[in-house]
């Protein structure tokens, strides 16, 4: 089950705290914010994002991946035209990840895979959210998915609670989607990421079932985003 | 890029006046008044802590995650029984816009006190590192606490102590049995973890010092008589730390042992204040300690709720 705190943190323009069944992330958006120079492009926005890790010194080469996938889909749906010579800055602090405890990514190589897709998973929605907080200009709305196929079913890696679990399915492939919502339907793949072994069958039904999944995470969020709205323009009534 | 907190002269004269007449830009009433700590242990895991300040009015002032793991490394040559201990603390862009990402040393104080913390745990034995050892000179357990800053308003070194406390007294690690050489680590389905050895809570307190006089001036004209020449403030926020000149910092434990004393720089206090100090201190150490063993005692309770009907002890009466 996915929880979702908006505007978390006072100080930045944008923040969400987002805990799925095993994972928990906090984002932050802001923006548009005066550049450094190599970051100053003359007819758009650049975007910067930092993903933390939950322990250790980072972003080590792990989170930089993951980094460069939340850039390339944020380039695609932030308006960057109407910030032209200005920065917007997501910063990401994963809290939570199912593979923090010693030895949890032992027994299963997979673990080694499924660790930053579930991490990047949440840090996806969660900035949407973010961004929506931070009314930075968006073209259309976007939910990402995590989907692993196992010889018999198909998984929400989302909604698995039992950790014990989680480590220990056996994955034959694993697939991040990220689609793009307009008017309350998904339309484009974002961003396809997929690992394993798979066969053009097995796509096809990870990606009908993302669009179910992602028709119905949408409306969750639609309904947070509606609230937040009329809390925030109280004054508007 | 990152913009230091600027402070106008207005604001940093009305800052100042307030202080002088006790009162506090958060409405505080004392400044010698703490904001409310809380600390939140997260239920299914081991040693991981939120804490927060609250101000008076509910918001949040400043908000840690402190985060315990545990790794199985090879032991430092000098000392091949020893387990490894380390805190890892950095702001980043998180915390506030004044705060750059990849800046080491942002609010250059992070490390200091990082390193601070690490030094009072280690070196007044708090953390027993000789209980990490799995097999001399190969293999010993090396504890990290992670310390994300989530929201960022003043009192940073005493969270962050308090947070660290709480979470290596709350972790357990997996147990291991050796056996000829061979070590297994056993899985929490198998055996039971095995808590850290915390000998002692060390929490360290932040004494800001205000002067009311140029520094100068305090050490031309003191005497032994006078030596109301600073305002003292407990838990400045960020602006009242920008504007303090000078620290003391003292590291007690419930048993009334100072720990570790620092004082680097600002002004100059008279030598009497630190029994002044330490006597202040002691309360507050004391009611902290007691909030982190009834938040840790709370969640023993609820993860162990069934330990009354499977304890094979006897009831015990007393007259």
């Amino acid at each position: 089950m996915t929880n979702l705190k908006y505007s978390v943190l006072p100080n930045l323009d944008g923040s969400c705290e987002l805990s799925t069944s095993n994972s928990k992330v906090i984002t932050a958006v802001s923006g548009p914010l005066e550049p450094k120079q190599r970051h100053r492009l003359p007819l758009q926005s650049a975007i910067e994002v930092v993903i933390k890790p939950s322990f250790g010194m980072g972003p080590t080469p792990r989170e930089v991946l993951m980094q460069d996938k939340l850039a390339t889909v944020l380039q695609a749906v932030i308006v960057t035209e109407l910030y032209p010579r200005k920065l917007v800055q997501v910063n990401a602090q994963i809290l939570e990840s199912p593979f923090d405890e010693f030895g949890s990514m032992m027994g299963n190589s997979f673990n080694e895979i499924l660790s930053p897709m579930i991490d990047l998973n949440s840090c996806f929605n969660s900035s949407f959210i973010s961004l929506c907080d931070s009314a930075i200009a968006l073209k259309s709305s976007f939910v990402s998915t995590l989907l692993g196929v196992t010889e018999d079913k198909l998984i929400n890696i989302a909604e698995v609670s039992d950790l014990d679990l989680l480590r220990s399915f056996n994955f034959k492939s694993l697939h991040h989607i990220v689609l793009e919502v307009e008017e309350n339907k998904p339309t484009n793949v974002l961003l396809l990421d997929s690992q394993g072994d798979f066969n053009d069958d097995d796509l096809v039904n990870v990606l009908d079932n993302a669009q179910k999944i992602t028709q119905k995470e949408f409306q969750n969020i639609r309904n947070i985003l509606k609230d937040k709205v009329s809390q925030d323009f109280i004054w508007k009534a | 890029m990152a913009k230091d907190l600027v402070i106008t002269n207005t604001e940093r004269q009305f800052i100042l006046d307030l202080l002088a007449n006790s009162q506090r830009l958060d409405g505080r009433k004392s400044l010698l008044q703490q904001r409310d700590l809380n600390i939140n242990i997260t239920p299914n895991r081991y040693g991981d802590i939120y804490l927060e300040l609250k101000r008076d009015d509910g918001s949040i002032a400043t908000r840690l995650h402190c985060k315990v793991t545990a790794e199985i490394v090879k032991p430092k040559d000098q000392r091949p029984f020893e387990g490894t201990f380390y805190i890892n603390c950095e702001f980043n862009g998180l915390a506030g816009l004044n705060f750059e990402n990849y800046k080491v040393g942002n609010n250059s104080d992070e490390f200091y006190y990082g390193r601070l913390i690490e030094s009072m745990i280690l070196r007044s034995n708090a953390l027993d590192l000789e209980q990490l050892c799995i097999v001399a000179g190969l293999k010993v357990w090396n504890i990290r606490v992670d310390v994300h800053v989530l929201e960022f308003d003043g009192g940073f070194l005493e969270l962050a102590s308090i947070g660290c406390m709480t979470a290596l007294l709350h972790y357990r690690r997996p147990d291991v049995t050796v056996r000829n050489e061979k070590v297994t680590i056993h899985s929490f389905d198998e055996k039971e973890g095995v808590k850290l050895g915390v000998l002692h809570i060390p929490i360290a307190l932040q004494f800001n010092l205000f002067p009311l006089k140029e520094a100068a001036e305090i050490i031309k004209t003191n005497t032994s008589s006078e030596n109301n020449n600073e305002l003292v403030v407990l838990d400045c926020t960020l602006k009242e730390d920008l504007l303090k000149d000078g620290e003391f910092i003292i590291a007690l434990n419930k048993n009334r042992e100072i720990v570790q004393l620092n004082k680097p720089g600002g002004i100059p206090i008279s030598a009497s204040k630190i029994v002044e100090f330490s006597h202040m201190a002691l309360p507050i150490i004391e009611e902290t300690t007691n909030k982190i063993l009834k938040a840790i005692d709370i969640d023993e309770k609820k993860r162990n709720k069934y330990a009354h009907l499977l304890s094979a002890e006897n009831d015990r009466y007393v007259e």
